[in-house]
């Protein structure tokens, strides 16, 4: 909006603004995309934020209080900061608790995704350390059913949630919706993917309906999935589809797109010479494939038994590299750039899952506790101390005891 | 935020914002300014002022109006700021004073189309297209503007209210309570819209929802099973009286300055089922956008003397 000059096109050509022009002018592309190494940059920065506010906070503590005093005594590079690992997985756990909590209310799946997407885009200003991701969730998923028209009243959305107020949710809306750059529009894929299911049927009229049907569904739910995964921030909202159908159903959106770009699959079993070079290409990225995750071999060795060989070359040629621009075949080129941007995605989103076991959750929740309130850190070393020094003073009192009897039983045996 | 622009006088108060004109500092460009109240809403920030700004955010085209920027104040309220659009069709319609030509109705109306068209295109319903929402520029551009009823379109299986769009520009399925209704609602209410143009008083001017039924299918015919298929399974489709669709020489009767272009495509826009009403790009693309007279440029078109 504030660039709307760089976004008008150069004078001279015609202005035809076609569907990706269009997506390039949405906000979610314009605020909300990023490389990977921005996104960990903002991360990266988000989190130092938050170790700052932190620290401030210690420094902040009145130095006559024996928490405060225990804390410095105790070095306060023991201070539990939460890392940048334990800031996603635990987001990644608030989001979790955000779709169930989505569940709950009946929320349809976009407001639903939308919640989630509020709280990933939050912490990539924020730091849990500044503001807790609980506290957050609640209102990201109140704020997005709001702007999904799917809006449930303050009173019963609070109602529902134990310790929680109306002013408590609702004074963080304004912060997330500033935080947000008030960009609140997201494109989500199960529009794309709907979008797929339709053309496949049309221009695959005789695949078995059934099949797509299931493998359109199952990849309904990768999407759901894919959300807690950092794609929604690297890719487009159509990529994230296909990749989550070509997860579902590799042959499938293979043949698909072979078709849609207009791939002549006989080409190769008329010209030798080139089938030689791709039997060649074929032999190194297979290779790749193997090397580069488990998952992707096994996707081809399932295709290996169910396809026929037509397709089963196909599959192999997706992982070359375009290195074939002498022959001029824009279509194979689109081809294989596709699947590389699709395989990209896929492996994101097959990527060890960010989730933190209970016990892992429980400790990183402690620790941004600490974080957001130091004194609690302090009393807890307290306690500890006092723990010890009970410990200790115990110990002692047992060993006094017992070098007491000791000694008397010594005396008895000398006497 | 708020020293990059004044609020120099205050222009209007609702439930939720006041707008106040004023001045882009950097550019000493006019702005309207507006400044929606975020304390003491019972369920937060406004549902209207949530959708105003989703969607103006993602929204550029001539047509439609520029959000130049959202800022907080001190005392948090957030502001839209606008472009300042200084004058409406509702007033030029009803300006008496103003004469209006066909060229001109054909300007007003291309405009309106190809800011729809924007709309629909990002995937967006305006759902309340009306004169007094189409706003005029001080160079005389049509924009559309208040997108607090907007929506974007939904998946195929999504229940919708039918309880939008101002009465007399609601189109037939949503006076039959249709819950699946998509971008035709807009273009019916373009259809009307350019009706009114012509005509300089409202086309449908239902006193009430019964009679806006009454009124929509005298005008234009009770439409049958045959004519829209499914449209007796809609939940307000009963106790119809069955007028007859007017036959062309009606329609020039009622409509006496409209070329047959200008008739066909308002025919278009008023087709009674939803399924078989033209879409903006159809509009856009029909003959009478090109045939004589040429639409009038924008800075000619006639607006209100202050």
């Amino acid at each position: 909006m504030t660039s709307s000059e760089d976004l008008t096109p150069p004078p001279k050509k015609p202005r035809t603004v076609s569907n990706d022009d269009l997506y390039r002018r949405s906000t979610q592309y314009r605020y909300w995309s990023f490389t990977q190494s921005k996104l960990e940059d903002l991360r990266v920065l988000a989190n130092k934020k938050g170790r700052v506010l932190t620290h401030k906070r210690l420094e902040d503590l009145d130095p006559s209080l024996d928490e405060a005093k225990m804390i410095k005594e105790n070095d306060v590079a023991q201070f539990p900061y939460v890392s940048l690992d334990e800031e996603l997985k635990i987001i990644t756990y608030y989001a979790r608790k955000c779709q169930d909590l989505a569940n709950f209310f009946h929320l349809p799946s976009q407001a639903r995704s939308t919640a989630i997407i509020y709280l990933y885009k939050f912490y990539l200003t924020y730091s849990v350390m500044t503001y807790h991701p609980q506290h957050i969730m609640y209102t990201c998923l109140f704020l997005a059913a709001k702007v999904e028209n799917s809006f449930i009243g303050i009173n019963n959305f609070s109602k529902a949630i134990p310790k929680t107020s109306p002013e408590s949710i609702l004074q963080y809306e304004y912060l997330i919706l500033q935080t947000l750059r008030f960009s609140l529009r997201c494109h989500h894929s199960y529009q794309p993917l709907y979008g797929f299911y339709l053309d496949i049927q049309q221009l695959l009229p005789k695949v078995d309906r059934k099949r797509l049907g299931q493998s359109c569904d199952h990849a309904r739910d990768l999407v759901g999935e894919s959300l807690f995964f950092d794609v929604n921030f690297l890719f487009t909202p159509p990529q994230i589809a296909l990749a989550c159908l070509w997860r579902s159903d590799d042959i499938l959106v293979e043949r698909y797109l072979a078709k849609k770009l207009g791939l002549k699959r006989k080409q190769k079993e008329t010209d030798g010479a080139e089938a030689e070079a791709e039997a060649e290409a074929e032999a190194e990225a297979g290779a790749e494939a193997e090397t580069e995750t488990e998952t992707e071999t096994e996707a081809e060795a399932e295709t290996k038994t169910e396809a026929e060989a037509k397709t089963d070359t196909e599959t192999k040629t997706d992982t070359k590299p375009p290195k074939t621009e002498e022959g001029e075949v824009p279509p194979q080129q689109r081809f294989d750039k596709m699947f590389q941007t699709i395989k990209k995605c896929s492996r994101l989103i097959d990527q060890a899952s960010r989730n933190p076991s209970v016990e892992e959750a429980k400790d990183i929740s402690s620790k941004i506790r600490y974080c957001l309130e130091p004194l609690r850190y302090g009393r807890k070393l307290l306690k500890q101390r006092i723990a010890i020094s009970e410990i200790v003073e115990e110990a002692n009192t047992k060993r006094s005891v017992s070098t007491e009897s000791e000694q008397t039983s010594k005396r008895q045996k000398t006497q | 935020m708020s020293d990059r622009y004044t609020k120099d006088r205050k222009v209007g108060e609702g439930t939720y914002a006041v707008v106040y004109l004023g001045k882009q500092l950097s550019s000493g460009k006019d702005v309207a300014i507006k400044e929606i109240k975020t304390g003491g809403f019972k369920d937060g920030l406004d549902m209207s002022a949530i959708r105003e700004v989703k969607y103006l955010q993602e929204l550029s085209h001539e047509n439609v109006i520029e959000l130049i920027d959202v800022f907080s104040d001190v005392g948090k309220n957030l502001n839209l700021v606008l472009e300042f659009l200084p004058s409406d069709m509702e007033v030029i319609i009803n300006d008496k004073s103003l004469v209006i030509l066909s060229a001109d109705i054909k300007s007003w109306i291309l405009m309106t189309l190809r800011g729809v068209n924007h709309c629909h295109r990002n995937g967006i319903l305006h759902r309340d297209l009306k004169p007094s929402n189409l706003l005029i520029s001080p160079t005389g551009q049509l924009k559309l503007a208040d997108f607090g009823l907007a929506r974007a379109l939904g998946s195929p299986n999504e229940r919708f209210t039918s309880n939008v769009v101002t009465r007399w520009y609601r189109a037939p399925e949503l006076l039959f309570g249709s819950h699946h209704y998509s971008t035709a609602i807009d273009v019916w209410a373009v259809g009307v819209i350019f009706a009114e143009l012509m005509l300089r008083t409202p086309y449908l001017p239902g006193k009430d929802d019964n009679d806006q039924v009454v009124v929509t299918f005298q005008a234009l015919g009770t439409p049958t099973e045959k004519l829209w298929p499914g449209v007796s399974h809609l939940p307000n489709y009963n106790n119809l009286v069955m007028y007859p669709p007017p036959s062309r020489q009606e329609l020039r009767n009622r409509f006496p300055a409209a070329t047959e272009g200008a008739l066909d495509l308002l025919c278009g826009m008023l087709i009674l089922d939803p399924n078989n009403r033209w879409d903006t790009a159809k509009c856009l693309t029909y003959k009478y956008f090109v045939e004589s007279p040429r639409p009038t440029e924008p800075e000619s078109l006639p607006k209100k003397v202050p």
